[in-house]
């Protein structure tokens, strides 16, 4: 009698005590039979994706999706595939490159992507996502999701594309251009990368390890655009051989230097830094007229001439049968700014020197200047260093106008060739009085021609220990 | 108040008629008229028992025979027999009229009517008491020594809601009794110990995070006689009365024979069960996540260490573990415990001392509790006419204490819920070599909770002392005078150290604190005297009337002196003096209030059927301003009067009850007012404080003084009905009350001309009613069987009834609360969420937006709570809150069973708490999805794209939709059913006469716990203030305890 009421009421304490064990039963359950997954098990219970999932193993990529980060994959599905090159598939490194081009980090969602974007794969390259399409393929399902990511389903492949850079090294053979650029490779040290031996005790400065350090880089990918980047997008313009060298040629009096070897290399450079542009350019309709380069200079680029497109993983590159890109876009007008000397023939009368802030009282507007007065030395001046100038006539324009004294005074402009070691050119400059008439306006000077290219220092230099007195000088080259 | 002074003018009548009644027929005073015969038989056995005494007052006396028979005259036929024996219960027996008696006794330690009770008055038994009291003879003890005195009180009292602060040893409890009854001022019952009014709250509060030096732990569970909690009619206690009264009692000796007990147990706690919190793999992906939302590029992510998969580089190692935080903070523990206790004496004196000792290590890694305790009670008799009483107690506790709640960077709780389980409690070499060295904080921006366990420090040492003496001296045989004089000295000394190694850093005003030290001294001291004249005599043997007038005097110093440095050099550097010095903060406080009471009571009964008690206190505090317009001014020097009157009818000392299957009914009444002073020591004055401007020091003013601020005034409505039948196997006690608490205390908003945000008012008012229920039942008598069973019961509502505002708003640990008129004091105010939006359609075609801080809206989305738009704006904000849930229960209590078979017994209790809610801060932060936090296993549901049913939000770092807001989605039911203890002893059958008795027993603590609270535990208390209650911020929880131990008599 007792023994049943206790026997009850045990299994009555023991219910209770299992409900209350469920409390968080109920409240973390997964929502979905799918958060139990992780994407290599959607991938396999997919019977459309079979042949992605057999790739994947042999990729040896089974570890990666099943890891606990958040991933996307597109994936092709078996119609998709059935296209696959077998060299593809025997070689594991290009497999593995091949199934990484169609999974990325991060969860993206069509909802995410209503303006399409540019997602970072696994393989390093960059693909388009729409809210229909992946690259080239469209997506056939969309949106699952499980425990470490979302799965797409896509009707083609994406392999990945090599970019700029990888088609500039592979041609070089194909065009003179190309294996210029190649040329321009050279190694960099970067004490980051580098193994410090110790510190010197002289110096306090790290003592690196010889060999150490050094990076590949090249001066195109510094100077110009960095082809190898697949965050960027670039169309990028080769020229056939024979226009390349008639180009460059083209451009030999210019740099007229001590060997025909560096003149060669210059006006090579000065041919192709102006043939990549950040703007990918699917197709050549699409170039403005002109382009306008990294470095200012317009180029006139045929659509006639374009012989080839080719779609690269970080943009486009046309191959032209011509580009006649005219001399006198080559050459820029260079405008000095007065009060920004480069130096000055001596460093101890800086209490003579006065940047000014000025106005020019014709259009109101304001405008920077230098005067140097009472500086007591005999033919001081204050220089303008200009490097890469190449071997041309310069007509100079110069304004300055005297607010500051009564007398009106001259001063003289030369440029001094540091390669020569001489002075290319003299020019009096009569600086006009702030009531004359035009007195705000820029005067023409005369000419100047620079025979070697090089490093110009423009001076501007005292009449004996008179005042320097420049607003800005302008450079105009005369091809 | 006018009603007040009628029932008094009516008492003191009543009395005085009585009075001269009385005197004109005393000399015809009869001698014991009536002779009453009968037998005292053994409940369980239904045989007769010898050697029962029985008598009636002083008048006369008897004891049964071999065969329980007894006679016994009697002076009327109405008396109330005492009935004792050793082994026995103590009852008492109303005559009825009836001259053949049949008593039915039950062993000792039977709960029944004729229980003891400790009143203001002196000691009496439960039936001749016109009061709602409940009288706990606080005989189990023994085997909860791990208890303080309010957190043993659980269960014990209905309508007493005992709500344990935290599982932190020693830390006790909140007692709320019946009721909120006071905003801004103290929900805390008052304490009394043997007399002397018990400073119950610590000065000063903890430089640890969230914890509390209990003044109650100073008190041995098991040095406890009795405790009687005073539920209503406490005016005697005057403006200090408010919230009821808890009388306790220590042990005093009984016999003149030397008795020694002598107990040694040890126990076991458990670690609380984990919480759900995601393993190393979906919290990388959970992170990844969020790093997203936070608007770091792939790359960015990929470029974090955790990041990396590849073995070979460096940092792998650090970052790829699985790591079960809450399994390294929260330790099983063991505990131990002796106790021994001396009783006896002489005819002239006798005593009872205690020694106990006992050491507990807690919860939280490297947290432990020592204590030493002694008490000595003497009685003594100085003279025939002259008694002395002396009480001397001195305890010493040293426990390691963590922080706790609300503190993010340093409760390793807390951090251990939250910290990364990828990472790993110590440096670990590129290789994957562990380092003894404990890890720094992590890149995530998190501490290691290790740090703070193992490197961390906090050391809290109480000391307090109490002593008193009482002397009685007979003036006459009717007319006694009494004088207590009690002091006590309490001192905390508080020591603690954060490492800035494993540990966020704070910001301070103008530096960033790397490493904490702090260390902080409070003291309490108190004087109190209460000395009285009592006048008692029986008249006519018919008419008993008792009277007292007396006065008291209470003074309390309190200081609290504190240090607070930072960035010590080293982490071995851990005392404040080593911190720097630029930093260092040095404050305190010193509080002094002084109290003085004159009381008068009557109490009358008309042959013990009719019982009226009137009972009037006039008290004047330092606290109350000068201007009080209430109570009465004497040297403008203002007293309260604060009274009070009750009655109680007998039913079952009438002649026509007589051989009723009722052995109890009694009907009881009571009016009275008391007050709540807790009003603070000065802000009826003005008072100054310092103010640095500029590196210039000056006093500015702390507030607007208001002169007429006054104690609280509590009027307190009681009826009840005691009820015991079929020989007391079925007893109940069933009591009504309402109370309104006027003169409420209020932070009241001030003009903004007067400079200042508020001014503290008396202008609030609120009333709580409700019902308590208590039965109990001797279900099973056999001879070697017993079952007892009984349950009590509570309820009360609370309700605001004035506030100078229309709604007062008070926030803690994130939650809102409100208090507005016609609802109850502190409910749970914010967002209704009312699950997430499917897809970004629907959020549009709702429409509902927040409005940014640049003004600008931001529309909600899929993947957004969707929070109810009240005000139909369009628009979610502060005007859409609600109600949320009130954390006061609907219904509490406890019930119990006792089983005893021969020398076998079993007793378990349970307790309950139904239809409170809480605020689940831990699981808001666990499920707030806004930062790195470590979260629960319910955010893998969380949203992520169109077309998701889920309840679980997206997750955004940041939070900039306010979808982890304060919101219905954090409040979750906190009702449970506890099995509070169970014990179960074996008394060991002992021949030699050396022992006495010897018992073993088992002691189960928090067994099993059924509620649907998502937490670790729904039982918490994180402030003494109501508002911020029920709101769980990462406390120490509630665990499992067994202890074993034995117990001998010498």
């Amino acid at each position: 009698m007792y023994n049943k009421k206790i026997i009850a009421g045990i299994v009555l304490c023991f219910t209770i005590i299992t409900t209350g064990c469920n409390k968080w039963k109920d409240h973390t359950a997964l929502a979905s039979q799918d958060l139990s997954q992780n994407l290599l098990q959607a991938v396999a219970s997919n019977p459309d994706l079979s042949k992605f999932r057999e790739y994947v193993g042999l990729a040896g990529l089974d570890s990666v999706l099943q890891s606990s980060k958040s991933f996307t994959i597109w994936a092709p599905n078996n119609t998709a595939l059935q296209s696959i090159d077998p060299a593809t598939v025997a070689d594991k490194a290009k497999l593995k490159a091949f199934i990484l081009n169609h999974i990325s980090n991060q969860l993206y969602f069509t909802k995410d992507v209503t303006v399409p974007a540019r997602i970072l794969m696994l393989s390093g390259k960059y693909n388009n996502f729409s809210t229909a399409k992946f690259d080239e393929a469209a997506l056939v399902t969309t949106d699952k999701f499980v425990s470490n990511g979302v799965l797409h389903t896509i009707n083609a492949m994406v392999p990945p594309l090599q970019n700029i850079w990888d088609f500039i090294n592979a041609t070089t053979t194909q065009y003179a251009q190309n294996a210029y650029i190649k040329g321009l490779n050279f190694n960099a040290f970067d004490p980051t990368q580098a193994i410090i031996d110790s510190i010197s005790v002289l110096t306090g400065l790290p003592v690196y390890r010889p060999g150490t350090g050094l990076v590949p880089r090249n001066l195109f990918n510094d100077r110009v655009y960095d082809m190898k980047r697949e965050d960027k997008q670039y169309t990028y313009f080769v020229m056939q051989d024979a226009n390349f060298v008639v180009e460059a040629d083209s451009l030999k009096p210019y740099f007229a230097s001590t060997s025909t070897t560096i003149t060669d290399s210059l006006t090579r450079w000065n041919v192709v830094k102006d043939l990549a542009y950040d703007v990918p350019y699917a197709t050549a309709f699409q170039f403005p007229q002109p382009l306008i380069s990294r470095s200012g200079i317009s180029v006139p680029v045929n659509i006639a001439t374009v012989v080839d497109v080719k779609r690269m993983s970080n943009g486009y590159v046309y191959i032209l049968s011509k580009l006649d890109v005219p001399t006198k876009n080559k050459f820029l007008p260079i405008t000095i700014e007065g009060e920004n000397p480069s130096g000055f023939l001596q460093n101890d009368k800086t209490s003579s020197i006065s940047y000014r802030l000025r106005l020019n009282p014709t259009t109101s507007t304001n405008f920077s200047d230098i005067l140097i007065s009472g500086h007591a030395v005999t033919t001081f001046y204050s220089f303008y260093r200009i490097n890469e100038t190449p071997s041309i006539k310069y007509q100079v324009y110069a304004k300055a106008t005297n607010d500051f004294q009564t007398g009106a005074f001259n001063q003289t402009i030369n440029a001094w060739n540091t390669s020569l070691g001489a002075l290319t050119g003299t020019l009096t400059h009569a600086v006009p009085l702030y009531t004359a008439t035009g007195a705000y306006n820029e005067v023409y000077l005369g000419d100047i021609t620079n025979t070697r290219y090089g490093t110009i220092d423009w001076r501007v230099t005292a009449v004996t220990t008179g005042p320097i007195l420049l607003d800005y000088l302008r450079l105009v080259p005369v091809p | 108040m006018h009603s007040f002074k009628k029932i008094l003018t009516l008492t003191v009548a009543l009395t005085a008629c009585f009075y001269g009644y009385a005197q004109k027929k005393g000399t015809a005073a009869a001698g014991n008229k009536f002779q009453v015969g009968g037998t005292v038989i053994n409940a369980a056995t239904g045989k007769p028992v010898r050697g029962i005494r029985l008598s009636y007052k002083e008048f006369a006396a008897s004891i049964t025979d071999s065969s329980g028979h007894f006679t016994i005259k009697v002076p009327n036929a109405e008396a109330l027999l005492l009935v004792t024996g050793d082994g026995y219960q103590s009852k008492e027996v109303p005559v009825q009229g009836q001259d053949k008696l049949s008593i039915v006794l039950y062993e000792d330690g039977f709960s029944s009517a004729s229980d003891d009770v400790d009143l203001v008055q002196g000691r009496t038994t439960r039936t001749l008491a016109p009061y709602a009291v409940t009288g706990i003879q606080a005989n189990d003890g023994w085997n909860r020594y791990n208890e303080t005195p309010d957190s043993y009180l659980q269960g014990k009292a209905a309508g007493l809601n005992v709500i344990r602060r935290s599982g932190t040893q020693n830390i006790g409890a909140a007692l709320f009794l019946r009721g909120i009854n006071s905003l801004y001022a103290t929900n805390q019952p008052l304490i009394i110990v043997d007399g002397i009014i018990f400073n119950n709250s610590m000065v000063g509060g903890s430089i640890i995070s969230n914890n509390y030096s209990n003044p109650l732990s100073s008190i041995d569970v098991r040095d406890i006689d009795n405790i009687t909690v005073l539920k209503d009619a406490t005016s005697l206690y005057g403006s200090k009365g408010g919230n009821g009264a808890i009388v306790i009692t220590t042990i005093r000796a009984k016999e003149l024979g030397t008795k020694i007990d002598f107990a040694v147990s040890g126990g076991y706690n458990a670690v609380p069960k984990n919480l759900p919190v995601l393993q190393s793999g979906d919290y990388r992906t959970y992170l990844s996540e969020i790093l997203k939302t936070k608007g770091l590029s792939d790359a960015d992510i990929q470029k974090q260490p955790y990041m990396n998969d590849d073995p070979s580089v460096a940092g792998y190692y650090a970052y790829h573990n699985e790591t079960n935080w809450q399994d390294l903070v929260m330790k099983q523990a063991y505990t131990k415990n002796v106790y021994l206790k001396v009783t006896g004496g002489d005819n002239i004196a006798k005593y009872a001392i205690s020694l106990g000792f006992l050491k507990n290590d807690g919860l939280t890694k490297n947290t432990d509790l020592s204590r030493y305790n002694m008490r000595f009670n003497g009685d003594l008799n100085l003279s025939r006419r002259m008694t002395a009483t002396t009480n001397l107690s001195f305890t010493f506790s040293e426990q390691n204490l963590r922080d706790q709640g609300s503190a993010s960077k340093t409760n390793p709780i807390f951090l251990s819920l939250v910290k990364a389980p990828f990472l790993r409690t110590n440096d670990v070499s590129a290789t994957g070599v562990e380092s003894p060295i404990i890890a720094d904080r992590d890149t995530l921006n998190v501490s290691n909770p290790v740090a703070i366990t193992d490197l961390g420090q906090g050391l809290s040492k109480a000391y307090r002392f109490a002593g008193s003496m009482g002397f009685k001296y007979e003036i006459t045989r009717d007319l006694d005078f009494n004088t207590t004089i009690g002091v006590i000295y309490n001192k905390v000394r508080e020591s603690f150290f954060i490492p800035r190694k494993g540990v966020v850093p704070d910001s301070l005003n103008n530096a960033i604190a790397y490493s904490r030290l702090g260390s902080q001294v409070t003291s309490l001291f108190s004087l109190y005297n209460d000395t009285r004249l009592t006048y008692s005599k029986v008249f006519h043997r018919l008419h008993s009337f008792t009277a007292r007038a007396g006065a008291r005097y209470l003074k309390d110093k309190t200081e609290q002196d504190y240090g607070l440095g930072y960035n010590s050099a080293i982490d071995e550097l851990v005392s404040v003096g080593n911190g720097v010095n630029g930093l260092r903060k040095i404050g305190g406080e010193i509080g002094e209030a002084k109290w003085v009471s004159t009381y008068f009571n009557a109490d009358y009964s008309y042959a013990d059927k009719y019982f009226i008690s009137a009972n009037l206190s006039s008290d004047a505090s330092s606290r109350f301003g000068k201007n009080v317009t209430s109570g009465f001014n004497v040297n403008s020097t203002v007293f309260s009067v604060l009274p009070s009157v009750s009655a109680a009818w007998l039913i079952s000392g009438e002649k026509a009850m007589a051989g009723s299957k009722i052995d109890l009914l009694k009907l009881r009444a009571s009016y009275g007012l008391s007050g709540n002073d807790d009003i603070g020591n000065y802000t009826a004055q003005q008072t100054y404080v310092s103010q640095n401007l500029l590196g210039m020091q000056g006093l500015v003013r702390a507030g607007i003084a208001n002169d007429q601020l006054q104690w609280e005034q509590v009027k307190k409505l009681n009826v009840g009905v005691d009820l015991a039948v079929l020989h007391e196997r079925l007893q109940f006690s069933l009591d009504g009350f309402s109370s309104k608490t006027d003169k409420l205390i209020v932070y009241e908003p001030a003009p903004t001309a007067s400079g200042f945000d508020y001014v503290v008012t008396n202008s609030g008012a609120l009333k709580n009613s409700g019902v308590e229920f208590t039965a109990s039942a001797r279900v099973i008598n056999k001879k070697n069987f017993n079952w007892d069973a009984g349950f009590n019961i509570a309820h009360y509502v609370n309700t605001i009834t004035k506030l100078p505002t229309s709604r007062i708003l008070t926030s803690f640990g994130g939650a809102t609360y409100i208090t507005q008129v016609n609802g109850a004091a502190n409910e749970f105010y914010g967002h209704q969420a009312n699950g997430v939006y499917v897809s970004d359609a629907v959020a549009a075609a709702e429409g509902l937006s927040i409005r940014r801080a640049d003004g600008t809206l931001a529309a909600f989305k899929g993947g957004d709570i969707r929070f109810t738009d009240f005000n139909g704006d369009k628009i979610i904000d502060d005007n859409d809150r609600t109600v949320l849930g009130n954390p006061n229960p609907d219904l509490f209590g406890s019930f119990f069973n006792k089983f005893s078979y021969k020398r076998f017994s079993l007793n378990t209790v349970f307790t309950f708490s139904y239809g409170n809610e809480v605020y689940n801060y831990t699981r808001a932060q666990l499920e707030g999805m806004s930062n790195a936090y470590n979260q629960t296993t319910a955010v893998l549901n969380r949203w992520k794209n169109n077309g998701e049913v889920t309840n679980m939000p997206k997750a955004s770092w940041g939070d900039p939709m306010g979808n982890s807001r304060f919101s219905s989605r954090w409040i979750e039911d906190g009702s449970y059913l506890r099995l509070r203890v169970v014990t179960f002893s074996y008394d060991v059958p002992i021949k030699s006469n050396f022992f006495k008795y010897a018992t073993v027993y088992a002691t189960g603590n928090n067994l099993f716990t059924v509620t649907k609270y998502k937490g670790y535990d729904p039982e918490f208390s994180a402030t003494e203030s109501i508002f911020g209650q029920g709101v769980d911020n990462t406390l120490e929880p509630q665990f499992r305890s067994v202890q074993v131990g034995f117990k001998i008599g010498l």
